[in-house]
């Protein structure tokens, strides 16, 4: 059975530029509830020029948080983004995952700070 | 204080004369004048850096003026032309030509950045870039404005500048903020005064690494990914340069390290051929 589908029209909600936190938060707080109510949601970026990461991690990648990833790619859906657009999404998607569900991330990410201070000693 | 404005270009070694000027003007007890006697050019990071000086005297309650008398005409031209003059109450108001418009951000104007990306930089005509590409070159350009309000704590906020070379073929633009610098950042987020400048440089460039809570540390990385640059490469090449760090460490034990130099510039240059997203 098909799920009910909810439309978002990203520059209505927000504007021409889907590039700050702040913008990304307005979308988020639309998401979230129609994901957890089981629908599925399309993002129609149509007439959004800028789009930049702090965006996407707030309006995005914070659904990770509740949602699981595979769960997420079956419910939710974007349309009319550039390629490069699509490729940034899905360099946060990746990034956001790792936050959320990998805890050695951020030790790894130290790693580069521990290596010296190990050169030092 | 008479300061002397050398010829500045946008190699590496020509960073070091900026910080060297840096240096020598910024702990001024007196006003200060800049003498252009010794200059032959000033290229658009020089430009950018030496508004960032001056607003940090002024800041310091010092008065700065500049010796238009001795500038040649190409120095006069291009600092009238991109506007610095005009912003700095000397000269002729600024006109349209090969240079990318002079511009300070005290507070940051989310629109206003974009639109001056869009229209002063990559929508001049000098580069044929389709929409999608343009869009996405500006919002990777546009998190190191983000980035430097969000963390540099630039008391004089974010100070860009730019210019075409059509004999090059190259497009170039220097966003500069006068703060305490990612590896000072970086230091303080993780509370230790002992990490090394290029350490705290690479960590902040690595994907995910972020001073703030919450998904993100997207920004530098995006910006140093060939990703755009595949996306450009279908009929010619852009090359965007890397952000540069200029805060030159000695590292002392057990005390806080002093920067010889506390700004940060970045460039991106794209090279004129038609590019698209295809």
């Amino acid at each position: 059975m098909a799920l009910p589908a909810t439309q978002i029209h990203v520059r209505m909600l927000i504007g021409e530029n889907a590039i700050t936190a702040e913008a990304g938060e307005t979308l988020y707080e639309r998401i979230l509830p129609e994901l957890k109510a089981g629908h599925m949601v399309v993002l129609d970026f149509e007439g959004v020029g800028v789009i930049a990461s702090p965006f996407l991690n707030v309006a995005i990648g914070r659904l990770l948080q509740d949602v699981p990833l595979d769960e997420l790619n079956r419910t939710l859906q974007v349309e009319h983004v550039s390629p490069a657009a699509k490729q940034l999404l899905e360099q946060v998607l990746d990034n956001s995952q790792h936050y959320y569900v990998d805890a050695h991330y951020r030790e790894v990410l130290d790693q580069i700070l521990a290596e010296q201070a190990e050169d030092m000693e | 204080m008479r300061v002397s404005v050398p010829t500045i270009n946008d190699r590496s070694t020509d960073f070091d004369r900026l910080i060297d000027l840096w240096n020598n003007a910024i702990s001024t007890r007196t006003d200060v004048i800049f003498d252009f006697s010794e200059c032959g050019f000033l290229r658009q990071n020089a430009v950018a850096c030496l508004g960032g000086l001056a607003r940090m005297i002024q800041r310091r309650g010092k008065n700065i003026s500049f010796a238009t008398t001795t500038m040649s005409d190409a120095v006069r031209m291009n600092l009238a032309q991109n506007g610095f003059l005009s912003m700095c109450n000397v000269g002729t108001s600024p006109w349209q030509g090969n240079s990318i418009p002079y511009r300070e951000d005290q507070t940051q104007c989310t629109e206003a950045v974009v639109d001056y990306l869009r229209m002063q930089w990559l929508g001049r005509g000098w580069v044929s870039v389709s929409p999608g590409l343009r869009d996405a070159i500006v919002g990777v350009v546009w998190e190191i404005y983000a980035n430097a309000f969000e963390h540099s704590r630039s008391p004089v906020g974010v100070i860009s500048c730019g210019q075409f070379y059509p004999t090059l073929q190259l497009l170039k633009l220097a966003v500069l903020d006068c703060g305490v610098g990612i590896p000072n950042t970086v230091r303080a987020y993780k509370s230790s005064w002992q990490i090394p400048a290029d350490r705290a440089v690479k960590w902040a460039f690595q994907r995910g690494a972020s001073t703030r809570p919450g998904p993100g540390g997207m920004g530098l990385d995006v910006l140093k990914s060939s990703s755009v640059r595949r996306m450009a490469a279908s009929k010619s090449t852009a090359t965007r340069g890397v952000r540069r760090s200029h805060a030159q460490e000695k590292p002392t034990k057990g005390a806080e390290t002093r920067s010889r130099g506390h700004w940060s510039t970045s460039r991106s240059a794209v090279k004129k051929h038609h590019i698209s997203d295809s």
